[in-house]
Formats: C-alpha cells, sequence, structure tokens
C-alpha cells in the first residue's frame, strides 16, 4: 500500500515537473514571498562575492542537468534548483519565484532579505571570519540554512569544522524522526539514503564513501530549541531534485527527497 | 466710614437690600412723569435765547438739576428690612479641620490667621451687640461650642452638611437670623450637602461666608491623580498617567517616585507647570509580580510646603493569564513566522494557528491538544469564543463561510474579543472583504474594488497620537521612542485601504518611496464590547531580519500589539469596583458582568460575591441584576475602617450549573485628604452666600458682617425708611450741574 502511494505521487510529482512545468509560476501578480537560495561559498581564496547570473529556469531544455558553473557551491546548478521550486509550487501554497535561480554570498548586504539558504557541497566550502560572522548573525536572527551533499568522515570533519566557525559553541545534533521538521508537511517516517544520480540510475550502493555510509540528518537550533541548520549528510537531496525526469533515477529517492525539502521549507516558513 | 458711606451716607448693604420710595407719591412710578415735567420746564427757560447762543448741553444740564431737586423734594427714603438687636440668633460656624493648620505664606497657618482677626475686630463682640450668636465647630462632625479656645483643628475631613444637619437639628425652631461661615471652602467628605442646606433654607438663612486661606498656596506640589489600568498580564508593562499640579513653582524640576508595595522601583523626571494649569506624565511601569500590587507616586520637590499631599496610590491587579489568540494565514510566508517567533516567548500569551500549507492542507501550531482546530476554522461560537483575539493573515474572505464571518464579527461585539488583519496578498480588499461584515467592524474603510498589495519600500511613521499610545511605546522616553521608530528598516509592501472610519484611530502611517501618499499602517477603533485592528503590511519580519539579532523592537512591537488587543477582552464572568482605592468610609460600587459561553448575557443567574479583607474579614454579598444593563449585576458596600487590600471573589450559577468565577480587589487606605486640593475654594463659599441670599467676605473684610447682617429680612425683621434727600452726593452733583451751566452760559456770553 506504501509502495503504491508512493508510486502514485511519484508519478503526479513527475506530470508537473516535466509535462507541465510552462503553466508552474507563483500564480499571482505580487512579488514572490520565497526564494530558494543558494549560497555562493569561497574555497580558501577570500570572501566569495554574488556573481550575475543570468539564467531563467524556462530556458532549461528539457531533462537538463549538469553543472553550467562548474561544482562548489554551483554543483546542480541551476537545474536542480529550478525543478525543485517548479515542485514546490505546484504541491504547496507558497508562492515561489520560480522564474531564475537565486544566490546570494554571505557578505551580500541582501543576504538578511532571504531567510533561506542552500549550501550544497559544504566540504569544499571555507568561510572567512567575516563570512561566518554574517552567517553566524544571519541565523540568530531568524535565517534558515539547509546544508546538503556530502559524504564520509573526511567530509564530515571538513564541514563540521567550517560550521564551528559559525558556532562554536552548537555542534551538530542528530534528529530523530519524531522532530517537527519531519512532519510539518509531509510525514517522513524514514531517513533514506538519497543518492546521486550515478548511484541512483545503476542500482548498486547508495553511499559515496565507504568509511561511513549510514545516512543522518543533522541539526543546530537556537536557544528556543528551533532549527537553524539542517544537514543531510550521506545524501544529495540536490542531485535527486535535478535528476528527477531522468528515466533512470528511481522515483522513491526523487519522491522522498522532494517531501524532504518541502518540509525543510515549510518549517523554515512557521517556526 | 468708607467713602461709600461718605457719598452716600449709608453702608452699601442698605441700597442692596432696600426698596426706594418717595413720601409725597403715592407710587415710585410717578416719579418718571415728574421728571419729564422737569425737564420741560427746563427747555422753557431757555426758549427765549437766540438760537445760535443756545447749547443743547444747557438744557441737559438745567433737566439734571431739576431732576434732582423734584428727588429731593419729593422725600425720597429707602425701606429696608433688619432685625431688632438682640433679637434674633446668629449662628458663627468655623472649619477645625486640619487644612486650617496650613500655612499658606509659610508663615502663619489660616487658623492663627481667622483667631488673630477675630481678635482685632473683636468680631464676636460686635456680632453680640446685634444678635444672640451661638458658635459651632465642623469638621467630619460638628458640635457647639462656648468659644474660640475649644477648637482643635484636627478634623481629618470637612463635611460641611455635619454643620448644616446640626443647625436644622439645634436651630431649626429659633429665630436664626443668619449664619457665618468660617472656612476654606473645601468640602472633601459631604455627600448630599445641597440636600442638607436646601432643608435649612427652607426658611431663609443668608450665609455670610468667609474665606480662609489664599488661593494660591505659594511653594506646594500635589499629586492629584493616578489612573493605571485595573488589571495587567503578568510582566507586562503598565502605562500609568500620573497628574500633577503646583503654587509657585513653575519651571521647577521635580521627582516622581515609583514604588511597588513600598519598596522603590524608579523616578522619574518632570517640570512642574504655571500656576493652576494641571501637568501630565505617562510613566512606564513593569508588572512582573503575580497577585495585587500597590504602586505608590511620589512627587519630590525641594521646600514643598505641604508634604501630605505628595502622594497617591494605585492597586493593579496582575494575572497570570494566558488569553489564546487564534491565528489563521493562508500561506506560508514570512510575516507568519517572525510573529509567531515574536511573541513564542511570552509566556502569557497563547497562541494556535492554523496555516494553510497549500489548497486542502493546514498545518496547525501552539494547539492545546490533538483535537483543536481539526476540522480547520470554527464552526460553532462556543468554539471560537474560547479565544480572546483572532488574527487574519492573507486568507481570503471566500475561505470562510457567512456564518463564519458573523461569527468574527459577534466574537468582537458581543465576546469582546480582539481582531487583527494583517496585510497581504489576501488581506482587505485584495482579499474581498470589502463586501463581508468584517468590513463593518473595522477601523478603516475598505477599497471598493480588489486592490492587490503595494510592493514599495515604505518607512514607518507614528501619528500624533500614535506617539502617545501606549502600544506604540517601545522606551518611556519620548525621544528615544521617536528615536527608534525612526530608525526601523523600511517595510517592503502594504495593503492600500481608504480613510479611517469616524471612531477609527490611526496610530501609524507610511510613507512610501516611490508609490506616493500616507497609507494607514496601523489603526485600531472599538467595536461592541471589543476592539478591531488592522495592521496593512505583511512585512514586518523585515524588521527582524534587518537588526541585530540582540535587539528586541520587532519583539516588543508584536507583544504589546497583541497582548493590547486582548486586553481588553472579559472573561465570561467578571466582577469589579467603581474605583481602586478607597477612603475608609466610603462607598464601594461592585458590579458583576455575567455571560454564557457564547457570551449572551444572562439576567437570571444566581450572582453573590464574597469581600473577604484585613483580619479574617469574610462576608457573602448577594448581586442583583437591577433590570438595568443585561448581565450587570451590583451591590454596594461601605469601606471598612480597617486599611489594607480587599478581595472580591465573584460566583455566578445557573441552576445548579457554574457559569464562572472572579476575583478582583480594592484597597482601603486612609491619607490626608484635607491637604489635597486645599487652597482656598472661593468659589464655593461665594455659591453658598450666592444661594442663600448672603454675601462672601474675605478675612480682612469681616468687621462688616455685624453691621451687614442685621439688613435681612425674616418673619422677626421690622422695616427701617432711611431718608436719602440729604445724601451728601446730591449736593456735590447739584452744585457740580449748577457750575457747569453757568460756565457754559458764560462762555456763550449769556452771563
Amino acid at each position: 500500500m506504501k509502495k503504491k502511494s508512493l508510486l502514485t505521487f511519484g508519478s503526479v510529482l513527475a506530470f508537473v515537473l516535466f509535462v507541465v512545468p510552462g503553466i508552474a509560476n507563483t500564480g499571482s501578480d505580487t512579488t514572490p514571498e520565497f526564494f530558494f537560495t543558494r549560497l555562493i561559498y569561497g574555497s580558501g581564496n577570500g570572501p566569495a562575492r554574488t556573481p550575475k547570473v543570468d539564467i531563467r529556469c524556462e530556458d532549461l531544455a528539457a531533462g537538463e542537468g549538469g553543472t553550467r558553473y562548474g561544482g562548489g557551491w554551483a554543483t546542480d546548478f541551476p537545474a536542480s534548483d529550478c525543478k525543485f521550486m517548479w515542485g514546490v509550487e505546484r504541491l504547496t501554497g507558497i508562492r515561489v519565484f520560480d522564474k531564475a535561480p537565486h544566490v546570494v554570498s554571505a557578505l551580500d548586504p541582501e543576504l538578511s532579505s532571504y531567510p533561506y539558504l542552500y549550501i550544497v557541497e559544504p566540504s569544499r566550502m571555507y568561510l572567512t571570519d567575516e563570512e561566518a560572522k554574517s552567517l553566524r548573525e544571519y541565523l540568530l536572527r531568524g535565517g534558515f540554512v539547509h546544508i546538503d551533499d556530502f559524504w564520509g568522515l573526511r567530509q564530515r570533519a571538513a564541514v563540521e569544522e567550517e560550521l564551528s566557525k559559525i558556532f562554536p559553541d552548537r555542534p551538530p545534533v542528530k534528529l530523530d524522526l519524531k522532530h517537527e521538521v519531519f512532519h510539518t508537511f509531509f510525514d517522513v517516517n524514514q531517513v533514506m539514503q538519497i543518492p546521486n544520480v550515478s548511484n541512483g540510475c545503476n542500482g548498486g550502493r547508495t553511499w559515496e564513501s565507504a568509511d561511513e555510509t549510514e545516512p543522518m540528518i543533522f541539526g543546530i537550533s537556537d536557544d528556543n530549541n528551533r532549527l537553524m541548520a539542517l544537514i543531510t549528510y550521506n545524501s544529495d537531496l540536490g542531485d535527486a531534485w535535478e535528476w528527477m525526469d531522468n528515466p533512470c533515477y528511481p522515483e522513491m529517492y526523487s519522491g522522498q527527497a522532494y517531501r524532504m525539502g518541502i518540509n525543510f521549507i515549510v518549517y523554515a516558513m512557521s517556526h | 466710614m468708607n467713602l461709600f458711606e461718605f457719598f452716600f451716607k449709608y453702608r452699601p448693604i442698605v441700597y442692596q437690600k432696600g426698596h426706594l420710595s418717595f413720601q409725597l407719591l403715592g407710587s415710585s412710578w410717578l416719579f418718571i412723569p415728574l421728571a419729564l415735567v422737569a425737564v420741560a420746564v427746563a427747555f422753557y427757560f431757555y426758549q427765549r435765547v437766540a438760537r445760535e447762543k443756545l447749547s443743547p448741553w444747557m438744557i441737559v444740564l438745567r433737566s439734571a438739576v431739576f431732576i434732582i431737586l423734584l428727588f429731593m423734594v419729593l422725600q425720597p427714603v429707602l425701606n429696608v428690612s433688619q432685625v431688632l438687636p438682640q433679637d434674633s440668633y446668629m449662628a458663627v460656624v468655623v472649619d477645625t479641620s486640619e487644612s486650617m493648620n496650613i500655612k499658606d505664606d509659610g508663615q502663619t497657618s489660616r487658623k492663627d490667621l481667622m483667631l488673630k482677626k477675630i481678635e482685632e475686630t473683636k468680631f464676636f463682640q460686635e456680632l453680640s451687640k446685634k444678635f444672640k450668636v451661638r458658635l459651632f465647630e465642623f469638621n467630619q462632625e460638628a458640635r457647639r461650642i462656648e468659644a474660640t479656645e475649644e477648637m482643635r483643628f484636627n478634623g481629618d475631613r470637612t463635611r460641611m452638611e455635619a454643620a448644616t444637619d446640626l443647625l436644622q437639628q439645634e436651630m431649626g425652631t429659633l429665630p436664626l437670623t443668619g449664619v457665618v461661615l468660617f472656612g476654606d471652602g473645601v468640602d472633601n467628605a459631604s455627600q448630599e450637602f445641597m440636600k442638607s442646606l436646601n432643608a435649612l433654607e427652607r426658611r431663609p438663612v443668608p450665609f455670610y461666608t468667609v474665606g480662609v486661606g489664599t488661593e494660591a498656596i505659594t511653594r506646594d506640589a500635589e499629586v492629584i491623580r493616578v489612573a493605571a489600568p485595573r488589571e495587567m498580564l503578568k510582566d507586562s508593562t503598565a502605562v500609568v498617567d500620573v497628574q500633577f499640579k503646583s503654587s509657585g513653582l513653575v519651571g521647577t524640576k521635580a521627582v516622581i517616585d515609583v514604588r511597588e508595595n513600598g519598596t522603590f522601583t524608579k523616578t522619574h523626571d518632570v517640570t512642574l507647570p504655571p500656576d493652576g494649569q494641571v501637568g501630565e506624565v505617562s510613566i512606564d511601569v513593569p508588572v512582573k509580580n503575580e497577585g495585587n500590587q500597590i504602586f505608590s507616586f511620589t512627587i519630590r520637590v525641594p521646600e514643598d510646603r505641604i508634604a501630605e499631599n505628595n502622594v497617591l496610590d494605585s492597586l493593579v491587579t496582575v494575572r497570570d493569564d494566558h488569553p489564546k489568540l487564534l491565528y489563521v494565514e493562508g500561506e506560508p510566508r514570512w510575516e507568519y513566522k517572525y510573529s509567531r517567533r515574536a511573541i513564542a516567548d511570552d509566556p502569557n500569551l497563547v497562541m494556535e494557528s492554523l496555516l494553510r500549507s497549500s489548497q486542502n492542507k493546514f498545518y496547525r501550531q501552539g494547539i492545546q491538544d490533538q483535537n483543536t482546530l481539526e476540522d480547520g476554522f470554527p464552526k460553532k461560537k462556543e468554539d471560537l469564543f474560547a479565544y480572546s483575539g483572532i488574527l487574519l493573515g492573507s486568507i481570503e474572505s471566500t475561505f470562510f463561510s457567512p456564518e463564519q464571518l458573523q461569527m468574527m464579527v459577534d466574537f468582537v461585539r458581543e465576546r469582546g474579543g480582539g481582531f487583527l488583519m494583517m496585510g497581504g496578498k489576501n488581506s482587505f480588499s485584495s482579499g474581498k472583504y470589502q463586501n463581508t461584515s468584517i468590513a463593518d467592524m473595522l477601523p478603516v474603510e475598505l477599497l471598493p474594488d480588489r486592490a492587490l498589495p503595494v510592493i514599495d519600500k515604505v518607512k514607518l511613521a507614528l501619528t500624533d497620537y500614535g506617539r502617545t499610545h501606549n502600544l506604540m511605546r517601545l522606551s518611556d522616553n519620548p525621544a528615544t521612542n521617536s528615536k527608534i521608530w525612526g530608525q526601523l528598516p523600511p517595510l517592503e509592501d502594504f495593503n492600500r485601504v481608504g480613510d479611517a472610519k469616524p471612531g477609527g484611530v490611526v496610530l501609524a502611517r507610511g510613507e512610501p518611496e516611490n508609490s506616493g501618499g500616507d497609507p494607514i499602517l496601523l489603526a485600531f477603533q472599538r467595536y461592541g464590547r471589543g476592539r478591531t485592528m488592522v495592521f496593512t503590511t505583511g512585512s514586518s519580519w523585515h524588521w527582524q531580519m534587518e537588526m541585530d539579532h540582540e535587539d528586541q523592537t520587532h519583539e516588543l512591537f508584536w507583544k504589546q500589539m497583541l497582548r493590547w488587543l486582548v486586553s481588553a477582552s472579559p472573561a465570561q464572568v467578571s466582577i469589579t469596583t467603581d474605583k481602586d482605592t478607597y477612603l475608609p468610609g466610603e462607598l464601594v460600587n461592585i458590579t458583576a458582568d455575567v455571560s454564557d459561553k457564547e457570551f449572551k448575557r444572562l439576567n437570571n443567574a444566581r450572582v453573590t460575591a464574597k469581600l473577604s479583607g484585613p483580619n479574617g474579614l469574610s462576608e457573602t454579598l448577594p448581586m442583583d441584576w437591577g433590570g438595568g444593563q443585561d448581565g450587570t449585576y451590583s451591590t454596594q458596600v461601605t469601606a471598612a475602617t480597617k486599611e489594607g487590600t480587599y478581595q472580591l471573589e465573584v460566583e455566578a450559577m445557573q441552576g445548579t450549573e457554574k457559569v464562572g468565577t472572579y476575583k478582583a480587589a480594592f484597597q482601603i487606605k486612609d491619607r490626608p485628604v484635607e491637604f489635597y486640593d486645599a487652597s482656598l475654594d472661593a468659589g464655593n463659599l461665594r455659591s453658598i452666600a450666592s444661594q442663600t441670599g448672603g454675601r462672601y467676605y474675605p478675612l480682612d473684610k469681616i468687621a462688616d458682617i455685624p453691621e451687614d447682617a442685621v439688613y435681612v429680612d425674616v418673619a422677626n425683621s421690622f422695616v427701617e425708611q432711611k431718608e436719602l434727600w440729604d445724601i451728601p452726593i446730591l449736593f456735590m452733583m447739584l452744585c457740580a450741574l449748577l457750575a457747569g451751566e453757568w460756565v457754559w452760559r458764560k462762555r456763550r456770553g449769556l452771563a
């Protein structure tokens, strides 16, 4: 029964995302409320600057994925962002900006206007003290960040080191499935490992690093126990959003990735 | 002899009380035709004078001479009633309350001035030549005394009706010619003075009132009123209005000390106003402790003459209640998140919210149990009326059934709840509320056509009213408050609405960067028993995200707004008294309001109030619905002499079912009322004199009273005729008129 529901959900989602992407819009003539904002970060060459991104989601080729801007912060960019936003817009009542991918750097004065951030492949991120301070202030004011797509102990250590620059006194804490973030829109009842597109299509192992293979979700909370940062370790939700329309990528992963992503957004907009 | 008597022969009161007549005329009116004849004769004498030498003034002057001569010849008299010496009584009543010890000039007390003047003028001796004198003193009570030495001047109240009651009692059957009343005119304890006075005045008894003291005491500051909320939620800030006045201290810096249950908490600097004006200051007083708290406000100024009138109390009942708010939001949005977060750490506000996360999916937050809001927005009044406030976010009117819309109107009007509509894509006319019953209760008009929110940077600007309203107070220093509001980041959007309604109060308007106008951002009004409010933006969350995380402005604004919104929301059963502090012996008016779960007022409940106080006092007071306002029950009790805090607990029953209970409190505290508003109230004394046909005298004119008081028209009076033909002023006028005519004639060559 459960499998059947998931299949139905996946089919509907696939239809929505790929058959009718042209009619997916905010449905409103007012400014969008929600921007899925990707954090631009540097890799040790000083603070990152917000680049000019001249991409329109509607210009994506059918089934396009890949990386127009390379790795690091731009992994899966922009297809992952656009496709995920189309899904969010279609499935929720959130007025989403889905016309173009949206990016910002930690020192951008506009940062505080976008209370939701997405960081991909954080093991390549190197924050300057200034950037870490800016992100700390952003999160304490009520901002929210989803950190995704890093694998194994080495990358985990690197990410924890960067996060300790933001919050030296708040180490990430593993979340269990009772946490409200798993029940804000969908009831997510398992921590599923979301593989990258290669592993997903190959149908073999879903992990990327043998030294630690279990998927885990961590959180960093404020003094009132509200999540500020949500960390999907040993999973790649970005790839699942990006390759949803790839016939070889199993629906159970992409469906779960959409469910989790939407839950994170609704949580961020309500807590 | 004064100047008046020099010219007119008699005292002014003779002319005031007397009636003119002529001994050689049957009626005084006949003097008029005779005077006309005198004018005609004057004209006749000048008829033969050549026209070029004649002046009308010569005729006028001669006419005047003839008229005066005619007046004198006809033997004019003043008929004036007066009493025979020693034939009637004169009562002298003296205010011997504590206020007579006040030294208005800082040197000599009122009583000393009065006694000295009485002695200097030999007042009683002179009065005794004309009347049989009876001496009384009065303060809280009145009594007959034999001599001024018996006066104690220690009464803690002034009750004039005590004197008039005693006069009626002791002298009601005696020929009382008048009453001489010495005092400062202040009456702070009479319940029905006019009734008592009228009883005495069934026969005319003129009051000769003597003002003792000055109308402006030099160098005195006084707290005259303290207005604080009767009830507050715990951990709130009570904004207390303190009124004060002063004499001879204009522009002086003073300090108001605030104490909670006797413990000093803060001070507030004030500048004293000009004499005769009232100064007012609003003081923020944090209320942290649950229960009945007594806040004292004491004004301090150097060299204050009367220290006894410097302090007033207020009793505030601090409740650890948890009024519930229902927030209905039509879409996930940042304003929803941040407004919820803003009040999250407020232990006294409970917010239950219903968020429509997709077309038919709802996310409930803050719910008290799993069944709450399970079926969406309440469908029964009973469920909705369990809340104290409703917030509507960006949710269109068609989300609600017509019955639910009407229920929200009833929620405010009948239940007395608070209602807030927030800005958003589906709010106001953008949410098509303009043709619903909700539009009727909002404090602003809605635009007739759908108007989506304006997306523009807009600075919030307080209106004049907003600058002084508690709700907009982010600091108790007005300058700091304005600065904080001025420094807030701009908002990003607003819903345009029409004008404020006649009862609507606009607290803040917007200053848009590009779209022009001064749109209403924040307004409220009373509606029925409750309050409605509009906050026309959906982007106050920028105040949180664009200011330092330790800045509490955003949180404070939302907490204050929502606490204020529900602060007037009554319970099903409530009880209150007409004041928070009473003097011993004062009448305490107690009223209770009783409603059922749908807040329909109940007139058939059985309502009792239990009064408990110091020394184990416990009394049960039945309360009656008097047939007046629906659901309102009342009773009265006299404040006990024992000072302290008295607790009232009301219980309402309908049949065997308990409707509800509620607690309130009041304080009984004595204070030296004689020193409050203690300046000479000459107006009151003049009024008493005028009403009774007497006169008001300053203290230095009391020597006139024995002479004046004999001219009175009472049962044992006789009428004396005072001749007027020989009053000096007539002869002086004759001389002046004749001399004037001669000079005129000389100039014209006729003399």
